[in-house]
């Protein structure tokens, strides 16, 4: 960045408020898993998949399709047309904050463009960045599709994908919308190994680990703490061959 | 820390600000997983847990972009 521009701490602005949608969406998302809502939408549509259900028969015809689906017909066979309401509105909500982020993102991008005020170099990061967030909705079906099989169990590699893939697009927007906001001029050579940078990298790890454990819910193995099951490592820990499966798909390892 | 970097250019007090902060956070969001597991995971719990966890995350992104900035523009008035 040679000079200041005059409106490089508005268009910092705008991606922070970006960055706080896309806060406000993995919050969404979360809650969408927590609540057992993510396979409540059988189908993707991305572009007239905006308009929910309005009517009875709306709603109906969309039940209809829900209980053809291996969660209704194992686990929630039971459930009537306002339990599923609810976890309908959960995913659509979600799916919907992704769509309305990036309008939020496109408009003023464009206006930003037509007027100017954007550096040339930086174009085509604010392009990847539209890129990247659209990509994240193919990833979020992907992820759902696991889950509509014969086990209706969504793959904790595709949750955490899609946990780590939002963490990821996040933190280039915010350091974007950083260098912007400080007008910072360069940054020295990137060395990964400095201690700040592998912090960063450990607290990704971290939170990859932590999709692993939402992905196999194994949260709920072991309720105590330090201990679990009365042990440091608790028996179980690699049951699974080779030894490396037990990191991802042993909720006792994980 | 800070010393070793030893760039006089690097924005210092911002970069501490980070480092406090990210310290701190790691407490909180250790502490909160800790009870969303005695607890069973109750689901306002484990999402505040992932929110920290995103929390943490912005903080270890603006303390890593501090300590990486060698140069600040000053703004033309």
């Amino acid at each position: 960045m040679e000079t200041a521009r005059p409106h490089d701490r508005h268009i910092a602005l705008w991606l922070f408020v970006c960055c706080a949608m896309i806060f406000g969406m993995v919050v969404l998302g979360g809650l969408t898993r927590l609540t057992g809502s993510g396979l409540s939408m059988v189908e993707w549509d991305p572009i007239f998949g905006i308009i929910p259900p309005l009517s009875l028969t709306d709603w109906l015809e969309v039940f209809a399709k829900y209980q053809q689906s291996p969660e209704f017909i194992h686990i929630n066979s039971r459930m009537g047309l306002a339990g599923f309401k609810s976890i309908y509105w959960f995913e659509y909500f979600h799916r919907l904050l992704g769509r309305t982020i990036g309008t939020v993102f496109l408009l003023p991008f464009l206006f930003f463009w037509w007027r100017g005020w954007l550096r040339r170099p930086m174009i085509p990061k604010f392009i990847a960045m539209f890129v990247l967030g659209g990509l994240q909705g193919l990833l979020g079906w992907y992820m759902v599709q696991s889950g509509l099989v014969d086990n209706p169990h969504v793959s904790q590699y595709r949750l955490t994908a899609h946990l780590l893939a939002a963490f990821a697009i996040y933190a280039f927007i915010l350091w974007v919308g950083l260098d912007l906001w400080f007008q910072t001029a360069q940054h020295r050579s990137a060395s990964l190994v400095t201690p700040a940078a592998l912090v960063t990298l450990l607290i990704a790890v971290t939170i990859g680990s932590g999709g692993l454990v939402a992905g196999l819910k194994a949260g709920h193995v072991y309720n105590t703490f330090p201990l679990m099951d009365g042990r440091l490592i608790p028996l179980g820990y690699a049951y699974l061959e080779p030894f490396w499966r037990n990191l991802f798909e042993n909720a006792t390892a994980v | 820390m800070l010393r070793l970097a030893g760039h006089s250019r690097i924005p210092l007090s911002r970069a501490r600000t980070g480092l406090n902060l990210l310290t701190v956070m790691v407490f909180i969001q250790a502490g909160m997983g800790i009870y969303t597991l005695l607890h069973n995971v109750p689901i306002a719990w484990a999402s505040a847990h992932q929110a920290g966890a995103l929390v943490l995350l912005s903080l270890a992104i603006f303390t890593l972009h501090a300590l990486s900035s060698t140069q600040e523009i000053p703004q033309k008035q």
